[in-house]
């Protein structure tokens, strides 16, 4: 018997069918003569009968009259606040709907609490019952240093002073390197041919998803700070470490503090400084059809951006890699990235093993197309857009305010995806979050494909 | 179009039938979303009328980003959240025990085998507990109510490989935890039993008889 950790993922493919007539045979070749695997299938199984049973489980019988009362009267109490707002002037529809959109937003994203916008004479509605939740407070991150080819989204090219948002990617080129500030002695650095996204940047959570490259980082003791690297995620402690994921293999220097590890298997690697680690390099793949059977061929498939591969109609969840036997003859390569973009590639298998990198591997429709944005049309919607970012203004303050440039991005509908307030000099937060919010309603033509983001001067001159 | 939209428009004009028209044609869902969330409990009637006061107050600044199913989806389990969370400060049995599978000599429905089904359905969540919030959460949605992983990525605002993850890890941890659980040693056995040679579900192992309780 060979001790080693369970498959899980393919043994979870198993027992929910995903695996080929082929494939199952080959999984029961090997649970014949693997205990570990064996035990570990009975679990699986075991939890998909307890789920079973919870799925089939009825929920109790609740008397809704009950509840008819209490909630009739909380309709005639909202709907009457409604109907008052929208008796009074614009500003108060708008007031109550920032209002209520902060409330909301408290509810299911999370909202800082100290930039909460208040409307003059704010109704009631959502005052008198805040939202029963835990604030979350984004962490604004800053670009300190850009040098050499560093980007983000589309080639937008990085400079200091930039501001990044949850879900940035960025990426630098041969000869560049970045400088992130998250917070007061909290930041990275990311070196020349690095790629990462910026998935979670909170006071109270961090997570960077590094899909190539070098990082260095520096937290603050008792922060929860998190990089996903090819499979492994990288837990720091504190307070200064370094993480790589270099030719296939993930790495990890500990200069101060400790981190901990966790492997695609499970496993646990707790690391103290001064410490070095360095995964396997065709540890990192998965594996699915082991043993190889007689006449089967290795195949190897790498693309850093995909995380579900299907090959002959097996599929498997894995970031990055993975590893497989196949007979010789023609086989169907598909992938999916996180953004859920299809990949696919027809391989033909000889009797030497295959290597397929994402050279082979293409996007497959729906591609990501270009699209393009008339500049006639933008400035026709950010015109129409003007008075109503103007009451933000006058809502704000009616003093001068900085000059402040709008950053949209347009999705594939013509909707707004993201809008962004950028701006050398403070600008008051009820401002920022008004224009925010309602460049946030603008439509504009649909652009039919990705197009870089927009930038809209916008400047505010003082009533006399 | 969302075949709600013209609902949530009389609502946001302050139509207050539309409100309680929402409620019905909803109320059903939230009952069961707040149902596998919390688990067998005592307190869902509750958390549903919780969540549909605040999808009131909410409703107002709907804006049709999100399908309107989501966003309830979201704001139920976060309603949900926040009651566990204050359950958590209550003292709780820690005990599991994991009642026997189904027994070959009863019906499939029998009320002594709903008995068991309740019973192994409130071991299931009390192993759940043991997990974090986030992943519990996603296992729930995932593999009891069924929801993509895409959309629990839309509903928490992450993204779908970190769900994906998240959902891989927490599986593991739930499977060590199964495990390791004494009153599941004898299923587990019979299931290894089986496994040579017959991949196939095993919930037929009832066909081939199991120990009677």
């Amino acid at each position: 018997m060979t001790a080693h950790a369970p498959k899980t993922a393919a043994l979870i493919a198993l027992a929910e069918g995903l695996l080929s007539e082929p494939g199952q045979a080959r999984i029961a070749r090997h649970l014949a003569g693997c205990e570990v695997c064996r035990r570990e299938l009975a679990t699986i199984r075991a939890y998909e009968d307890l789920a079973e049973d919870a799925r089939r489980a009825e929920p109790p019988a609740v008397d809704f009259e009950r509840m008819s009362g209490a909630l009739a009267r909380e309709a005639e109490r909202v709907s009457a606040t409604i109907k008052r707002d929208k008796r009074r002037s614009p500003y108060y529809a708008w007031g109550a709907l920032a209002l209520a959109a902060v409330a909301l937003l408290g509810l299911y994203a999370g909202w800082p609490s100290d930039q909460t916008p208040i409307a003059r004479r704010a109704p009631r509605v959502t005052v008198e019952e805040p939202a029963p939740v835990a604030q979350i407070a984004y962490l604004l991150p800053v670009v300190t240093l850009a040098a050499g080819d560093a980007h983000k989204v589309a080639g937008q090219p990085l400079a200091p002073g930039d501001t990044l948002a949850e879900g940035d990617p960025l990426h630098t080129g041969e000869d560049g390197v970045v400088h992130v500030q998250l917070a007061e002695a909290m930041g990275f650095i990311a070196d020349a041919r690095t790629d990462l996204e910026l998935t979670r940047a909170r006071a109270d959570q961090v997570e960077i998803a590094l899909s190539a490259g070098r990082t260095s980082h520096t937290i603050r003791s008792g922060s929860s700070y998190v990089i996903l690297a090819a499979g492994y995620t990288v837990e720091a402690r504190g307070t200064r470490f370094v993480v790589s994921y270099l030719e296939d293999i993930v790495g990890v220097d500990v200069a101060e503090g400790s981190v901990l590890i966790r492997t695609p298997d499970g496993e646990e690697i707790e690391l103290a400084a001064p410490a070095s680690w360095r995964s396997q390099g065709s540890g990192t793949l998965a594996e699915i059809a082991r043993p190889r059977a007689p006449g089967e061929i290795l195949m190897e498939l790498r693309h850093p951006d995909l995380v579900r591969w299907e090959v002959d109609g097996t599929t498997v969840d894995t970031t990055g890699a993975l590893r497989l036997q196949v007979a010789p003859g023609e086989h169907r390569v598909h992938g999916w990235d996180a953004r859920g973009r299809i990949f696919s590639a027809l391989v033909p298998v000889g009797h030497e093993p295959v290597f397929v990198d994402e050279g082979r591997l293409e996007a497959e429709a729906p591609r990501i197309r270009q699209g393009h944005l008339e500049t006639a049309d933008i400035q026709r919607v950010i015109q129409t857009a003007m008075p109503r970012l103007r009451q933000c203004y006058e809502r704000a303050s009616r003093e001068s305010t900085p000059p402040v440039r709008l950053r949209i991005q347009v999705g594939l509908m013509g909707e707004v995806r993201r809008a962004q307030l950028v701006s050398a000099e403070p600008v008051p937060n009820i401002l920022r979050e008004c224009i925010v919010q309602r460049a946030q309603a603008l439509t504009f033509p649909p652009p039919g494909g990705v197009v870089p983001p927009i930038e809209v001067p916008i400047s505010f001159v003082g009533r006399q | 179009m969302d075949p709600d939209s013209a609902l949530i428009a009389r609502a946001q004009e302050g139509e207050p039938a539309a409100f309680q028209q929402l409620f019905v044609r909803h109320r059903n869902d939230v009952t069961r979303i707040v149902f596998r969330m919390l688990g067998p409990s005592a307190d869902v009637e509750d958390v549903v009328q919780d969540v549909f006061l605040n999808v009131y107050r909410s409703l107002p600044s709907f804006r049709g980003e999100s399908k309107f199913s989501t966003w309830l989806y979201r704001l139920a389990t976060n309603v949900t959240r926040m009651h566990l969370r204050r359950g958590r400060s209550r003292p709780r049995f820690a005990d599991v025990e994991v009642p026997e599978a189904p027994r070959d000599d009863a019906p499939p429905d029998s009320p002594d085998e709903q008995i068991d089904r309740a019973e192994r359905v409130r071991a299931l969540y009390r192993l759940l507990d043991h997990l974090s919030e986030k992943k519990r959460e996603g296992l729930i949605l995932h593999d009891l109510e069924g929801v993509p992983a895409k959309e629990i990525a839309d509903m928490a605002g992450i993204p779908v490989l970190t769900v994906r993850t998240r959902l891989f890890y927490a599986r593991k941890e739930l499977y060590a935890a199964l495990a390791e659980e004494p009153s599941l040693r004898a299923v587990m056995d019979q299931l290894l039993d089986e496994l040579p040679g017959r991949p196939k579900r095993a919930r037929k192992r009832s066909e081939e008889g199991a120990t009677p309780v």
